[in-house]
Formats: structure tokens, sequence, C-alpha cells
């Protein structure tokens, strides 16, 4: 047998060999991981990580972040029939979000963390809000000049957790932000005054605009916002003096006037009627209060 | 004064040219220039931040590099001193042994200011493109001041693995040994400030509990490398002082001048044994 050929057959032997092992350790690690998704080679304490990263801690977070974003996603493949079928993942979602912490831990500052982590983890499943809030106030407290986390967590604090004052309030807070949007102060005054604390409401958009040039993009909006938000404590004010002469809660706000506890009711800059629901709330946006859908907030982009 | 200003001069330009002229110098260039290429390529990879991506990875493209160079260059230039007897050469003239070390130390220096300056220029270029690409993702107090502060104090921290590597060679019988030294060292300086903080902050820092003269004492002898890295600092534009970077400057200076001072010391007695 020719050398060349010898050789040739030995090569196509040994390829085959490497090929056949390879492939076989590929399929293995294939089926432990749809098992279940998870990258233990992060799970380590944050020291750990910190001492292992060294000066690359900055890449090491970005690694990380990219790992978590490889394993999360819906996967689709093709069936049979040549259609398509999501595959159910079964996410290790403590392991993930420990992943998150653990990158915040190399790069307190770093916006993919805590994007990718509120993108996914307080949403069902897993539906874990607190450790998102944390990854939250991790980077609100590393990133002073970025209004997001602040308002994600005002986001979270309304929709997942239902607590529309304490939204309000951190809505409000992320609008000190340089540069935060005027609508964060709208939306703030809004939920504030949802959950009781106009009063904190109008003090913070009074400090706001005391600071801003009425030129400014949103001034004028704010401006209507506050003079609403006045309007709304005149009458809750109003309402309590009533309930205390009268022993009970108007039926109508029109009661306030018609029983002679204010002269006239104020002004809406909206030019909307106020309106009072059953609950004793008044509203300055919602003239059929009494039967309207409940209020929706932007979500975060 | 004068010959020993000539011989320092001397010594530093030949190990500059010799630096240049070595194929390991060109291979480490060759690598960063593609890893600072691939910047473009890694930031696209993520969807907020680009910005920060891309400054970190072309900063941690040139403390990679030049962590090569003084692993591997610097070493290779001084083992092969004395393995082609060359010092012999050098040492049967006026030249002092603390002419040779600083000589060789200040050559050396310049072939890492070198590639520092070249790669922190590659990594300029494929950064600009990415910020321009992405104007929204440049953090707010971004500064290429900042920008030039972070790759000089890149710069002093080689210099300080440099001097690091200068002690480990004069003192180990062989340069891998020498090389596993430097490396351990650089390993522990990188660690030093977090080693430092857990025992100062934490009350339950385990084997480190109680040990706090210890590790005080070992932050004093290690170098403190991390003070050095301006990564994000500069990844985010943070506030870094003028103060501060001199600060720096002060310190590589002073802890390098005692490590040569340490290794002349060493370099004398093996030569005489």
């Amino acid at each position: 047998m020719p050398v060349l050929l010898r050789q040739g057959l030995l090569f196509i032997f040994l390829f085959g060999f490497y090929a056949a092992s390879y492939n076989t350790l590929l399929n293995l690690r294939a089926d432990q991981a749809t098992a279940s998704q998870r990258s233990v080679g992060w799970d380590l304490p944050p020291n750990a990580l910190k001492a292992l990263a060294g000066e690359f801690k900055g890449l090491a977070a970005d690694l990380m972040v990219l790992d978590i974003g490889a394993q999360l996603g819906t996967e689709v493949v093709r069936d049979a029939k040549g259609g398509y079928r999501i595959v159910t993942k079964h996410f290790d979602w403590d392991g993930i979000a420990r992943l998150f912490v653990s990158s915040q831990a190399l790069d307190p500052s770093f916006q993919q963390t805590f994007m990718l982590a509120e993108g996914w983890l307080p949403w069902e499943p897993p539906g874990m809000v607190a450790e998102t809030q944390e990854i939250l106030k991790t980077a609100a407290r590393n990133r002073p000049w970025d209004w997001q986390p602040t308002h994600i967590i005002g986001f979270n604090t309304y929709y997942f957790l239902n607590r529309p004052g304490e939204a309000g309030q951190i809505y409000l807070e992320a609008a000190k932000t340089p540069h935060a949007p005027p609508f964060l102060a709208i939306i703030g005054a809004r939920l504030a005054q949802k959950g009781g604390q106009t009063e904190a409401a109008i003090a913070v958009m009074k400090s706001m605009l005391s600071e801003k040039n009425s030129e400014e993009p949103g001034y004028a909006d704010m401006f209507d916002r506050l003079h609403a938000l006045e309007g709304v404590l005149v009458l809750e004010k109003a309402l309590q003096q009533y309930e205390k002469t009268f022993g009970q809660k108007p039926s109508e706000l029109v009661d306030l006037t018609n029983r002679g506890i204010l002269a006239t009711l104020p002004e809406n800059p909206y030019n909307l009627p106020y309106c009072l629901d059953e609950n004793g709330v008044i509203y300055f946006d919602r003239p059929q209060c009494r039967s309207a859908a409940p209020v929706s907030v932007q979500a975060p982009q | 004064m004068q010959q020993t200003l000539s011989n320092l001069w001397h010594l530093a330009l030949s190990t500059f040219i010799e630096g240049i002229r070595h194929k390991a110098l060109w291979a480490i260039v060759c690598l960063a220039i593609v890893l600072t290429m691939a910047n473009i390529f890694v930031a696209e990879l993520f969807t907020w931040d680009l910005g920060k991506v891309s400054v970190e990875f072309g900063l941690s493209s040139v403390a990679l590099t030049g962590l090569l160079l003084v692993f591997f260059l610097g070493m290779k230039i001084l083992a092969d001193d004395l393995e082609r007897n060359r010092i012999y050469l050098l040492l049967s003239r006026p030249v002092a042994g603390w002419h040779y070390i600083t000589g060789k130390f200040l050559g050396l220096a310049l072939i890492l200011a070198l590639s520092t300056i070249i790669l922190g220029l590659a990594a300029v270029l494929s950064m600009q493109y990415v910020l321009w690409q992405y104007p929204s993702f440049v953090p707010p107090n971004f500064s290429w001041l900042t920008y030039a502060m972070a790759l000089a104090c890149q710069w002093l921290a080689l210099l300080v693995m440099l001097a690091v590597s200068f002690l480990c060679f004069s003192f180990a019988s062989q340069p891998f040994v020498a090389l596993l030294l430097a490396v351990s060292t650089y390993l522990v300086g990188q660690n030093m400030e977090l080693l430092r903080r857990v025992v100062l902050e934490n009350t339950h820092a385990g084997i480190l509990t109680g040990q706090i003269k210890m590790v005080m004492a070992l932050s004093w002898v290690f170098p403190n490398l991390s003070l050095f890295d301006k990564k994000l600092v500069a990844a985010y534009g943070f506030a870094f002082s003028g103060q501060e970077f001199l600060l720096l400057g002060l310190y590589c200076l002073s802890y390098s001048a005692l490590l040569l001072f340490l290794s002349t010391l060493l370099f004398n007695r093996r030569e005489l044994a």
C-alpha cells in the first residue's frame, strides 16, 4: 500500500475518532443543559469573583451578562411537519438572579445588567420582584446621572407591588435626576396623589419647577399638573371639613358648595370637572371616575 | 556623572532597540491590534452602555498586552543576557550593577510606553467608531482626558510590575521561577486592596479575622495594583482628580525605585557568588 494512501487512511481514522468522541461529548452536554439551564461557573461569592477577575472586573461583568442573555430567551425549533414549535425551558431562576448580583458586584454601574434583570426577573415566572428591586437600587446608587433605575423601581412598585403612593414618591425622586424627562414628575405627582400624598407631591413639584426655566420643554405640563394637584388639595381639605361638620362624606363634590364649605370649586387647568369616587379619592383627569377604568402607567423603555 | 548618564542612556537605548527587533514584541502587538479591532464587534453584542463596553475593552487590551510584554519580553531580554553571557561583556566595562539594572529598566519602560501609546491610539480609533455610531450610549461625563489619564495609569501599573519582575529576576535561580514569582505577585497585587478592605470592613472575614496587622503589613510589601485600575472610571466618565493621578505617579516612582534598589543589591550579590 502506498505511503500516501496509508497516511490518508490513518488521518481519516483519527479524524473520525475525534469527531465521534467530540460529538458525543457535545450531545451529553446538550442533554444536561436541557434538564436545567444554569451556569455554575460564575456561582461564586462576589469577593471571590472580584479576586479572580483582578483588573478585568468590567470585562468579567460583560461576559457574565452575555452568558445570562445566552441562557434566557425563547428557543424555536422546526418540527417534523415543517412547522415551528417553542421549546419550554426550565430555568434555574435563583441561579440566574445570583448571576445578576455577581455581575453587579463586578461592575455595579453596568446598564445591561439591570435592564436585563428587569426584563426577566419580576415577571411570571419567576416573579422575583424583591430581588429585582435590590438590583435596581444598587444600579441607582452607582449611576447618579441616570434616571432610569429609579424610574423602573417606581414602575415595579406601582405595577407589581401595587403601592401607588410609594411609587409616586419614587417617580418624583427619579424626576430630580439631571436631564430626567418631564413625564416622570407628572406621573409621580399623579401616583403620589392617588396614594393620598397630595401635599408631598405638590411640594416636590414646586421645588422642581423652581429649578426649571419656563422655556424648557415640559414646563407647561408640570405647571398644569401642579395647579391640578393644588385644586385636589383644596377639595381634600374641604372634604375633611365637610365630614367633620356633617358627620358623613359628601356624595358628590357640588355638596361642598351647596352646603357652604367652599364658595366655588377650584379651577381645573385641564378644563374638566373634578370627580369624587366611592372611596373618597378625588380625580382631576377622570370626570367619570365612578365608572372609569383604572389609570395606566407608562412602562419602562 | 556624565559616564553614569551615558551608561544608562546606552543601556536603555540598546534594550529598547533589542525589544523592538524582538519577534515576540510584534506578535504581541499584532494580537493587541486584533483585540482592539475586535472591540467594534464585541460592543455590538450589547444593547446598552456600548460606550462603556468599548472603552473598557480597549483599555483591557492595553493592560493584557502590557502584561504579556512584561512577563515574556522583559524576562526574556534579561534571561538572554545571562544565558548568552552578554552580561559579562557589559560588566567588564565601567558599568556598575545599578547602571545595568536601571538602564535595562528604562529601556523596557520605553518599550512599554511605545506599546501603550500604539495600543491606546488603536483603541481610540475603535472607540471613536463605536461612540460615533451610538452617540446615545456615550456616558454623560465621558472625557478623552480621563481616558488618557487611565491609559497613563495602566502604564504606571506596568512599570511597577516591571520593577517586580526585575526583583524576582535578581534572586531567582531560573527565569521560569522568576516568571512564576512575578505572576504570583501580580495576582496578589491586584487583590491587595480587596483583601485590605475585607479585613478592615468585615468582622467575619474567616481565617483573616484578627489578622489586620498582618494584612496591613502585606499591603505595604506587595504593590497595590488595583489603585492603578481606572478602566471603569474612564468608561463611565467618573471623576478622576489630578491630585490622585499625581499621587499614583509618585507611588509608582517610589515603589519602583525601591524595588530597583533591592534588585541591584541582590544582583550584585548574585554576581559576586
